[in-house]
């Protein structure tokens, strides 16, 4: 008989009623250590590097969630007749054609742009400091919302700050690295602050999130500030961490309240990361 | 292999592949309000088999989940250590009581959970303490009630491994 296990524990699982209960300084201890694990993470960002870590440790495990939806694919495939195959190879080079014609007139377009000098200002990016990076995982807590996108180091290099780019525009930017992975706080989350600037009424702001499919806001917005509702927000490449001239958001309120010294200015976020799987990721910022 | 480390890493085994279940990506809302199946695994073997999982399992398996979630270090050990001692301080209580109990039991721990999430210890808004709003309450209830209902099926599907694998 082990240490510790009551001679009935022995007898059957179900008789478990001489097992003593936990002891209350265990847990007091244990809680007074997770209180020093969030006091050190909160004061001194501790948990940056421990985490970048722990991302690959579990790298196996998040691979194994794969496995189900992987090998489903795989069977369909497998199970696809010749004939199916056929179908579906000409529907693709039609697609593959329109996509050749969109291509080049997406191409014409970026000419007209960079004639233009328009606000895009894409002239101005290093287009070869792009990476295309995949989603991995999205946190289930909405409010606090990170992203985890699988890296290559070894094709462009990613750098803590770079920005992220969905097909909507922006999405957030780079906040760890581990060897395979990276963690991306996107502009959903309380604690990130874009600096942008407003399409028609050219006013500069900082937009914050607060959380996933939720409205964000504008912060310290003056009284006198000329925002019209409808208004699209873009990065007004202050700081140097984003890239002036991608969208952002949306204002879809103002609210101007006798007792507040600000506008109160609810924005939408135009990029959602929920629906994407492909980002991209900017690591041609220069003054960096 | 000695039958108590061959029980542990059992235990151990059924709680990583619930982990790979809360790793599994879904592209819709419904990544907010699924079950954290870790919990309710951890939960089950708390109630099960008091004497081979404890604080460190809670502190391991809390400290894995705030790496794939990327949440502040220390926040998921901490709830899964109180978790583990309401646990182990009721399971007498807990296994005898009928299934929608046991499920409303769940539902609370869940529900408070989710709550706790929101807790705003980076002081982001300066106005209150708390994240949350209505529809974060709304995420939270539909959470705990998606967690009581997937609680049965955890029940049988980890009874039944418990039956097949670990020998007392």
């Amino acid at each position: 008989m082990l240490r510790k296990e009551h001679k009935v524990s022995n007898i059957s699982s179900e008789a478990i009623f001489a097992i003593p209960t936990m002891k209350p300084i265990k847990v007091l201890v244990s809680l007074v250590f997770c209180t020093l694990l969030l006091l050190s993470d909160i004061y001194y960002q501790s948990s940056d590097y421990l985490r970048s870590y722990g991302k690959d440790i579990i790298i196996p495990i998040v691979y194994l969630s794969e496995v189900p939806s992987r090998s489903i694919k795989t069977a369909q495939k497998i199970l696809s007749s010749r004939k199916n195959m056929n179908s579906e190879m000409k529907s693709l080079k039609e697609k593959n054609l329109k996509l050749q014609i969109i291509n080049q007139q997406i191409a014409e377009l970026i000419i007209e742009n960079k004639k233009l000098e328009s606000l895009w200002d894409i002239a101005n990016l290093d287009l070869s400091g792009y990476q295309v990076v995949k989603k991995r995982f999205l946190s289930s807590n909405d409010l606090v919302p990170t992203l985890t996108a699988d890296i290559n180091q070894s094709e462009v290099i990613v750098k803590i700050d770079d920005a992220v780019f969905g097909s909507a525009g922006l999405i957030g930017k780079v906040l760890l690295i581990s060897t395979l992975k990276a963690e991306i706080m996107l502009i959903q989350d309380p604690k990130s602050l874009v600096p942008v600037i407003s399409s028609s009424s050219r006013v500069h702001s900082i937009a914050q999130g607060s959380g996933i499919g939720r409205l964000g806001k504008l912060n310290n917005v003056k009284k006198t500030s000329k925002y019209s509702l409808g208004e699209i927000l873009y990065t007004s490449g202050l700081g140097d961490i984003f890239p002036a001239g991608f969208p952002v958001a949306r204002i879809v309120k103002i609210t101007d309240r006798p007792d507040n010294n600000y506008l109160d200015i609810s924005i939408e976020f135009i990029s959602n990361p929920l629906n994407e799987d492909l980002f991209l990721i900017y690591t041609g910022s220069k003054n960096r | 292999m000695n039958l108590t480390t061959k029980n542990r890493l059992f235990i151990y085994f059924v709680l990583f592949i619930a982990l790979t279940i809360d790793a599994f990506n879904f592209s819709s809302g419904f990544q907010f309000i699924k079950p954290s199946a870790v919990l309710l695994v951890l939960v089950y073997w708390n109630m099960a088999l008091p004497d081979k999982v404890g604080i460190t399992t809670a502190l391991f398996f809390g400290m894995l989940v705030d790496f794939l979630e990327g949440s502040l270090l220390g926040i998921h050990p901490m709830l899964f250590v109180f978790i583990t001692y309401l646990c182990q301080r009721f399971f007498y209580q807990f296994r005898v009581i009928p299934f929608w109990q046991q499920s409303f039991f769940i539902f609370i721990i869940c529900f408070l959970s989710k709550l706790a999430l929101a807790l705003d210890f980076l002081n982001t808004n300066l106005e209150k303490s708390n994240m949350s709003d209505s529809s974060y309450l709304l995420t939270a209830f539909i959470y705990g009630i998606i967690s009581a209902f997937a609680w049965p099926i955890v029940y049988f599907i980890c009874r039944n491994f418990r039956r097949r694998f670990i020998k007392i």
